[in-house]
């Protein structure tokens, strides 16, 4: 290796080479906000008629069983939580880490495809497969004109625009969505069909078959096959008018004499999209499971921009929600924070060398190891993210260490041959030795510091998910670092010394340096002199490390990881009672307003998503990011829920990775009896929020006081019309009451051109009534009966919605307190667990209550004889805290691991136990700095000690080491440290100051990216700091007293 | 950079500081009194409305049959044609030999207009054969098929509205009477109904229609709430009212619901403060600001 230095030409040629490509390869790197491991999470929809209880006892539980059966090589269903609902069920199924995102949504089609066949008919066409995350990101375009109408509009961007997005690999399902899409109403005469006796499922089969288009063979030619064709009849709007409906008695009426037909704005769609101001067009994009978001926001945005320069000028767009900025200037940030962290280590450098050739000649390794990590990066299918960027950081300062000892060791060679005029080939041989003097050390210390990562790989998929990529980061950038130590450093020095010796310029610290040499010294040897201080400070520390193991750790805040700074806050509205999504899109206009009212000026625009007739979203876009905590404040004090609506408010960032949100508390109930288990739920969540223990109370599945109406068909009575050839079929009479009520979509047709949908209904408001629902007519022979007639009609609460998790039904209450409020939370969770205590007693307790009140025995006799469920408190935050407390025993075996690379190295147990007291001081700096900082206790604070563990014992190293080779040179234990202390000191600071200094700016968290790694900084900046200063004193002063106490021992066993 | 670092610390310090501080108002700001709108609880008078799908029928329909077999020769009033009881609507020559070919005229049994002429001239009948339909359009009836269990609130003389497709205002009708009998494949009595005397001829729907009855049955005074106003613990209903400005938690005994409005059988009494509305969740006893329900805005409901 060492002839590699003759040839620099070839040296720096290869390196050159081997950066080009790490550029290459750092430009190629996707961006993302989060490291790109994925838990694939699909949900498969179905809808259907039939109530909750009896679809899940018919088809739930076979389509669970089909779904946690899926595995495919490595990847396996890890949950499957079905949600069965009045109108739909949801079958949202989880998948491993690591699971490619792409096979489980194959997968999750096969089985949407193999259940069809086994579904009711209704179900057939509804069944849904999507995989759009939660906390996924998404792209929000809006597009206007004042020219022209947004039909005319749509009609020009859709051709143009919409072909192209099928292109984008990542995005699923992009839409543009017009507000004002024409449909064509069929608006029923509820008269004229009962006079007709005829049923709107007759009507709509109708349509249908006139929509069909049939194939009649083909006739074989001699010019060639001539295939023959029934087309369609109906192609306009008097085609259907004049569409004839046979009737009962063997006549045929047209359909325009039945309804009234015409092109209208649909009153009810399935999802609403708005922005505030003018009214647009919108385009909205979410990424598939696993798509990268930014990317598809950068690929939908050129397309958008590409195809609008082909357009007329007039047509316009805005963007309105994009997370592809927000990534870039997120991720952008972090990037600054390792060029910040690299100037400062250089800087550091700098201070300790003072000759600004030899420290290019060590800084240079700061980029040059940055570079080509990106090759292993690119290479090892990572992105660039907060994360691999933070470990990218975190390594800048570390990364000197190695060049710095071996210039040094390199200096060193040439000090003792200084005067002498060297030849090239001396000079060469020299560098040779020096180098390989070090080599082992440095290969040995850099592996020491890489191997406290090896446990993390035994962690948990989500802590390995998230710190994995760090670890990655760090281990590629500090490997290279020892490489290129080794190789560039010595030929940059053999290439550059021509003349033999560098006149090394003293650095401008030298003065305060060698004064805080002299001063350290002299306050070591004080304090060896001084037994009872030295052993109280001793204990004063284990005290110390005592008292913030037990009291100040646990009481530290928790979280799995921070989130980025944004501008946008999601307010998730639920309500209950509503059926259609109209009425939700009312009610959100105007909770929208009164948001808007409410913060003022603090508001650029807001995005409004109503997905279903009981939940949507109200994104506000806020001015300024640093408003955030107030207005989040603000807004839970001013919005609390009341019994009709619930509002949940949180700061939208468009994170791919799928963190777990645990709520504050979690209570499981569970039975055997739906009903009653869904009343307690209710109950619990009443008096929860009645009694004010919790700001935000829900529960999952959501319950509202919702109530149907039953229709039960009076069977005998359809036996004696069916022998009348009158019969009825329950569907007939659904088919007629959904007509009525919200309308159905019967067909799709081509209308010059235009795909459009063929609604039919009743007029508006023709039954809004449960009595004129029961008042609707049938022609049954001369007769026109009411509906109730056929059927009976009553009044009744829900089915309740049933929750599944893993084939075990459960009502989860879920409880919030307000963010931020840190010591109520505290409160809160200690008055719930009394109040769950006291739970099983409640029926005494409301006793009390009832005879101070004579009025209110029902409110006792309600609540006793149930058969009771069961109320279990859940460890809301069991992701989190076994996480952590896998990270404990990571950092267990990482000291394991440093124990024994050191036994390895010094080949003594003592001396090695000595160098490991760095590990408990760091630890104690950690806790101190994590407490003052009021910063968490999260993953990246527990790997900042993992960290911390390989670095602080570095500077013990040097201490033992050193000392124990005086002492065996002869020189008196006490002498030998005050010795090592003048020498050693140098060093020590450099390597820690470099580190610690690199790590501020992360530490100081600067930026959107920065609050992510913060933890991470203020760990390893306090730890390393703090038991660097204790480090210099106790590790010296420990380690005489056990030499003396050997010492004193040896001469006692001589004597005997 | 060190400057920022302090400045930060110094904010934090400050902050910890104040949160401290503040700690023990902050569960006090919590505290606040919930705000609820009540109303007072009077008697009214309290019905149901029930609805029924009604055809309007003409009252007279006088369906002319041939009384033997023969060949129409003529048709004396052609559809449309205002005829009177008595005179001659189509001629019938008799094909029977016995009455040696003689024509037969047949006459209008009715006054009123030939609303159906099934047959043409030199249509050949047969005995029983229907051959024209008269009707007279100024006497129409309103004909309701009543489901079993309202048939005992529905008497001959009970008013009723009819209201057809498309018009705001109905029209006032009257039971006639209804038939004791259930026809047990359809489940309902037929009842028929006259417009009232005073109806102008104007407005008297086009025959054939179909529209709606709404029948006002079992009038009582009692007490009604807004539905949202009742609050469930397990399946039980409970109302709150206010008294010396806390909120209590009553059990009632609740009794049909339409549109929106429940009755209360049992629990509240005239004078209760209920509580309508909330501006949050009210536990029971605790003390609440009372804010009548505004008037205005009830009068626009």
């Amino acid at each position: 290796m060492s002839n590699l230095y003759r040839s620099p030409l070839r040296v720096y040629l290869a390196l050159v080479v081997l950066s080009l490509i790490g550029i290459v390869s750092a430009v190629q790197l996707p961006i993302s906000l989060f490291p790109n491991s994925s838990k694939p999470k699909i949900s498969l929809c179905v809808g259907t008629n039939l109530a909750p209880e009896t679809f899940l006892r018919n088809y739930g539980e076979t389509i669970e069983n089909q779904l946690k059966a899926i595995r495919r090589g490595p990847m396996a269903v890890e949950k499957v939580s079905a949600r069965y609902r009045p109108k739909r069920s949801c079958f949202e199924t989880e998948f491993n880490w690591g699971g490619d995102p792409d096979e489980a949504l194959r997968e999750m089609r096969n089985v949407a495809a193999n259940i069809r066949g086994f579904l009711p008919e209704e179900s057939r066409d509804q069944i849904n497969v999507y995989g759009r995350g939660n906390s996924g990101g998404f792209l929000a375009l809006s597009f206007y004109s004042e020219q022209r109408s947004l039909t005319e509009l749509f009609a020009i961007l859709e051709p143009v625009i919409v072909p192209k997005l099928s292109s984008v690999h990542d995005a699923q399902d992009p839409q543009l969505y017009n507000p004002q899409k024409n449909q064509v109403l069929v608006e029923l005469r509820p008269e004229a069909l009962a006079s007709f006796e005829l049923l709107p499922a007759q009507i709509a089969r109708a349509i249908e078959q006139a929509l069909e288009s049939y194939g009649g063979g083909s006739l074989t030619q001699a010019s060639g096959n001539l295939v023959l064709d029934f087309p369609r009849s109906v192609h306009s709007l008097d085609d259907l008018k004049q569409l004839q409906i046979p009737t009962g008695s063997g006549r045929s009426v047209s359909l325009g004499d039945l309804a009234h037909i015409d092109l209208s704005v649909p009153l009810d769609s399935t999802q609403v999209f708005k922005t505030s101001g003018t009214s647009s067009l919108i385009l909205v994009a979410s990424p598939k499971p696993g798509g990268n978001v930014k990317s598809m926001a950068e690929e939908i945005k050129a397309i958008v921009e590409t195809s609008l320069k082909t357009l007329p000028k007039d047509i316009q767009y805005r963007i309105i929600v994009d997370p592809s900025e927000f990534i870039r200037s997120a991720v952008g940030n972090v990037g600054k924070e390792v060029a910040i962290a690299a100037g400062l280590a250089v800087f550091v450098l700098f201070l300790f060398v003072g000759n600004i050739k030899n420290v290019a000649t060590a800084a240079i390794e700061i980029p040059l190891s940055l570079v080509l990590a990106f090759i292993l990066m690119r290479m090892s299918n990572m992105n660039l993210n907060l994360i691999s960027l933070g470990g990218l950081a975190l390594s800048a300062g570390m990364n000197v260490d190695a060049s710095v000892v071996v210039m040094e060791n390199i200096f060193r060679h040439f000090e003792e041959r200084r005067g002498e005029s060297l030849s090239y080939e001396e000079r060469f041989q020299l560098i040779a030795k020096a180098v390989k003097e070090v080599q082992f050390s440095v290969i040995a210390s850099t592996i020491a510091s890489l191997v406290v990562f090896l446990p993390l790989a035994f962690t948990s998929d989500l802590t390995y998910a998230i710190l994995g990529d760090l670890a990655k980061a760090v281990v590629f950038s500090h490997g290279f670092s020892a490489i290129v130590a080794l190789i560039l450093v010595p030929t940059i020095r053999l290439h550059l010394m021509k003349d033999g010796m560098a006149h090394e310029k003293p650095s401008i610290l030298e003065g305060p340096l060698q004064k805080l040499e002299t001063a350290y010294a002299n306050a070591l040897g004080r304090y060896l002199t001084m037994p009872v201080v030295r052993r109280s400070v001793a204990a004063a520390i284990v005290a110390l490390l005592i008292v913030l193991v037990t009291i100040v750790a646990p009481r530290l805040p928790r979280e799995i990881i921070g989130k980025p700074d944004t501008d946008w806050i999601d307010v998730n509205l639920n309500t209950s009672g509503n059926t259609m999504i109209r009425q939700m899109e009312a009610q959100t206009d105007l909770v929208e307003q009164d948001l808007v009212q409410a913060l003022g000026d603090r508001v650029l625009y807001t995005f409004t998503e109503v997905y279903r007739a009981d939940s949507a979203t109200v994104m506000l876009r806020l001015r300024n990011k640093k408003e955030m905590e107030k207005t989040l404040a603000e807004l839970s004090e001013k919005f609390s829920n009341t019994p009709d609506i619930t509002y949940e408010f949180e700061p939208w960032n468009p994170a791919e990775l799928p963190l777990p949100e645990p709520p504050d508390y979690l209570v499981s109930v569970r039975g055997t009896n739906l009903e009653s288990m869904a009343e307690t739920t209710r109950d619990l969540v009443t008096q929860f929020q009645e009694q004010k223990i919790f700001a935000r109370v829900s529960s999952d599945p959501f319950l509202g006081k919702e109530e149907s109406l039953r229709l039960r068909p009076r069977m005998d009575q359809w036996m004696l019309l069916s022998a009348e050839n009158r019969g009825f079929s329950v569907s007939g009479l659904a088919d007629l009451t959904r007509t009525a009520t919200a309308g159905q979509r019967v067909a799709e047709f081509d209308l010059k051109g235009e795909k459009m949908g063929i609604f039919m209904r009743f007029p508006e408001n023709y039954a809004s009534t449960p009595e004129e629902l029961g008042a609707l007519p049938i022609g049954v022979g001369s007769r026109i009966l009411p509906l109730k007639a056929l059927a009976s009609i009553s009044l009744e609460p829900s089915s309740p919605p049933i929750l599944r998790e893993n084939g075990r039904e459960a009502f989860l209450v879920k409880a919030n307190a307000n963010p931020g409020d840190k010591a109520g939370l505290k409160e809160s969770i200690a008055k719930a667990n009394e109040f769950i205590k006291n739970w099983s007693k409640r029926p005494a307790n409301l006793q009390a209550e009832a005879s101070a009140q004579p009025s209110s025995n029902a409110l006792a006799a309600a609540t006793t004889a149930k058969a009771a469920p069961i109320l279990q408190i859940e460890d809301s935050q069991m992701e989190l805290n076994s996480a952590l407390r896998q990270l404990v025993i990571a950092v267990s075996l990482s000291v394991a691991l440093i124990f024994l690379t050191m036994v390895f190295q010094f080949g003594s147990i003592m001396n090695s136990l000595l160098v490991l007291v760095a590990v408990p001081l760091g630890f104690i700096g950690v806790l101190i700095s994590l407490f003052v900082f009021q910063s968490t206790l999260s993953l990246n604070s527990m790997l900042g000690v993992i960290l911390l563990n390989g670095l602080a014992v570095a500077n013990s190293i040097i201490l033992v080491d050193f000392l124990q080779r005086k002492v065996k040179e002869g020189m008196a234990p006490h002498l030998a440290a005050v010795e090592v202390a003048r020498v050693r000191l140098r060093p020590i600071l450099m390597t820690s100051l470099t580190t610690g200094l690199g790590m501020l700016p992360i530490a100081l968290g600067f930026g959107e990216g920065g609050k992510i790694l913060q933890p991470l900084g203020i760990a390893v900046a306090g730890g390393l700091g703090f038991s660097m200063v204790t480090t210099l004193f106790l590790v010296p002063s420990l380690q005489v007293s056990w030499l003396e106490w050997r010492a004193k021992r040896g001469v006692e066993v001589h004597h005997a | 950079m060190t400057s920022r670092t302090s400045v930060s610390n110094a904010r934090a310090a400050a902050l910890s500081l104040a949160l401290f501080l503040l700690c023990p108002f902050a569960s006090a700001a919590i505290q606040k009194k919930p705000i609820v709108f009540t109303k007072s609880i009077q008697l009214i008078e309290l019905s149901e409305t029930l609805t029924y799908p009604a055809r309007v029928e003409p009252r007279i329909r006088a369906s002319v049959v041939a009384e033997n077999d023969g060949v129409v020769t003529k048709i004396r009033a052609p559809l449309g044609n205002t005829v009177k009881a008595g005179s001659p609507i189509l001629v019938i020559r008799n094909t029977d030999p016995v009455y040696q070919y003689s024509p037969m005229v047949v006459t209008s049994p009715v006054a009123g207009v030939v609303s159906r002429v099934e047959v043409t001239e030199g249509s050949r009948v047969a005995r029983g054969d229907k051959l024209v339909m008269v009707t007279d359009p100024d006497q129409v009836r309103v004909v309701v098929e009543v489901t079993a269990q309202d048939v005992a609130s529905i008497k001959p003389g009970l008013q009723a509205e009819l209201k057809m497709a498309g018009q705001e205002d109905g029209l006032k009708v009257r039971v006639r009477g209804i038939s004791p009998f259930v026809d047990p494949a359809t489940g309902t009595a037929s009842c028929e109904l006259e417009l009232d005397r005073k109806a102008s001829k104007k407005s008297l729907p086009p025959l054939g229609v179909i529209g709606r009855v709404l029948f006002k049955v079992n009038v009582r005074n009692g007490v009604s709430i807004p539905d949202a106003a009742i609050t469930y613990r397990g399946k039980e209903p409970f109302v709150r009212v206010v008294a010396d400005g806390k909120a209590k938690l009553v059990p009632v005994k609740i009794g049909r619901k339409e549109a929106g409005q429940v009755e209360v059988l049992k629990g509240l009494k005239a004078g209760d403060e209920l509580v309508e509305r909330s501006s949050g969740f009210v536990a029971d006893g605790e003390a609440v600001e009372v804010q009548q329900s505004n008037k205005k805005e009830k009068d626009a409901v």
